[in-house]
């Protein structure tokens, strides 16, 4: 069931963040308590794909020069978070379990994102804090993020597909059945959000890193990151399969074996902390 | 994002050893009052901010959660584990997983790699 582009484009722009009942909840018990600290409250937004593109796109709007959600959280205070938390939406129960693995997913791809930058020895143009990094992680895949919510049958459709074919890639067979790819929509996303651009690379281009123009570092960081990821086993739906890890991505950060040997060891010992993202356990 | 060190912790070994089937390892979001602590809380000193035993209320845990603990350990299972594969499972799944690939060395080793971080966690 292909759908129109302008309906695709429609929803993407008018698409809001959304999120877990339980995160909104909880943003709202922490920014109701004047004296929690602003630490806190960007720890628990930057777990959260959704609230942490939010916060962002609200940066941005109110010209707000900071790529980051610390930054934007101390900058803003309470009130914006209180804010963050009516504009969020919930949600529904039906795509909680199928949601609560994409948080997953993001989440490890920024884990793996953060420990992989440490071995570049590269300069990154856009990315520079191990938060910046994180975030490019976390929001890699905006455009699964948004099938899954809005295009929900036909990204279930895209995996079943997926399973039968073998040599398509996730992207290919959601374009099949909805008619735009997760890099696709996730650009739209990106665009819609007014986030940097760096995003919009990030989504764009993390499966095809090669044709990536701009912050080709970062593209490459985040193919490498999210092939280890789906090798650990953080996959979503049928999109479970790993991919060849680019060549051209490994010699561009300078990346051998051994570190990335090294990184999944790391990324292992960290996994008790993303092995399930909290939200889908209500 | 994972716990820093200047943050609140739960001990990893507690003072009064505790069978670690009679405890589980839970969010602090889903602490509800009534739950018994199975070990104590200690702050970035070291002292003990909350002892085991302690019965949460729903102030306890708002305070625990704006000091920055986000894990703690209660005594008794009161929510369902996530659900751990058998080992066998797993390793299904990372074969398929990587069953579209093996064409280069690095992808052979990077399959290797995973497997053998599996069996130690296992």
């Amino acid at each position: 069931m292909s759908i129109s582009l302008t309906s695709i484009a429609s929803i993407a722009a008018s698409s809001v963040p959304h999120t877990f009942p339980q995160m909104r909840h909880k943003l709202d018990d922490l920014a109701a308590d004047n004296a929690c600290p602003l630490e806190l409250l960007a720890s628990v937004i930057l777990s959260d794909p959704g609230a942490s593109a939010l916060v962002l796109s609200k940066a941005i709007s109110a010209q707000h020069e900071s790529k980051m959600v610390s930054t934007a959280v101390s900058r803003f205070g309470l009130s914006m978070v209180r804010g963050i938390s009516l504009e969020l939406q919930d949600i529904p129960g039906a795509s909680r379990s199928l949601h609560a693995a994409l948080w997953t997913q993001a989440n490890a791809c920024a884990t793996m994102t953060r420990l992989l930058s440490k071995e570049c020895h590269v300069v990154f143009e856009g990315a520079e804090t191990p938060e910046q990094f994180h975030l490019i992680g976390l929001l890699h895949d905006l455009g699964s993020i948004c099938a899954a919510r809005h295009f929900t049958d036909g990204y279930i459709a895209a995996g079943k597909e997926l399973q039968k074919k073998d040599g398509h890639t996730f992207g290919q067979c959601l374009r099949n059945q909805i008619g735009i790819s997760n890099h696709d929509l996730g650009a739209l996303i990106c665009r819609s959000l007014r986030l940097p651009e760096i995003y919009m690379s990030c989504n764009r281009f993390h499966n095809r890193p090669e044709k990536a123009t701009k912050y080709q570092n970062e593209v490459a960081l985040i193919h490498i990151a999210k092939q280890l990821i789906v090798g650990c086993g953080f996959t979503v739906g049928g999109n479970s399969f790993i991919r060849d890890i680019n060549e051209e991505a490994m010699a561009r950060l300078h990346l051998h074996e051994e570190e990335l040997m090294k990184v999944i060891t790391a990324f292992f010992k960290s996994m008790d902390d993303i092995s399930h993202f909290e939200g889908g356990l209500i | 994002m994972a716990s820093t060190s200047s943050t609140p912790k739960q001990t990893s070994s507690p003072q009064t050893p505790v069978d670690k089937k009679k405890e589980q390892r839970i969010l602090i979001t889903q602490a509800q009052a009534g739950m018994l602590l199975a070990r104590p809380i200690l702050n970035a000193s070291q002292v003990v901010i909350c002892g085991a035993g302690m019965s949460l209320n729903e102030h306890i845990i708002h305070q625990l959660a704006i000091r920055g603990v986000k894990r703690i350990y209660v005594q008794g299972q009161p929510l369902p584990e996530p659900g751990q594969k058998p080992f066998g499972e797993r390793l299904a799944e990372l074969e398929q997983r990587f069953s579209r690939v093996h064409r280069s060395l690095l992808m052979r080793h990077l399959h290797q790699a995973i497997k053998d971080e599996m069996s130690k966690r296992s």
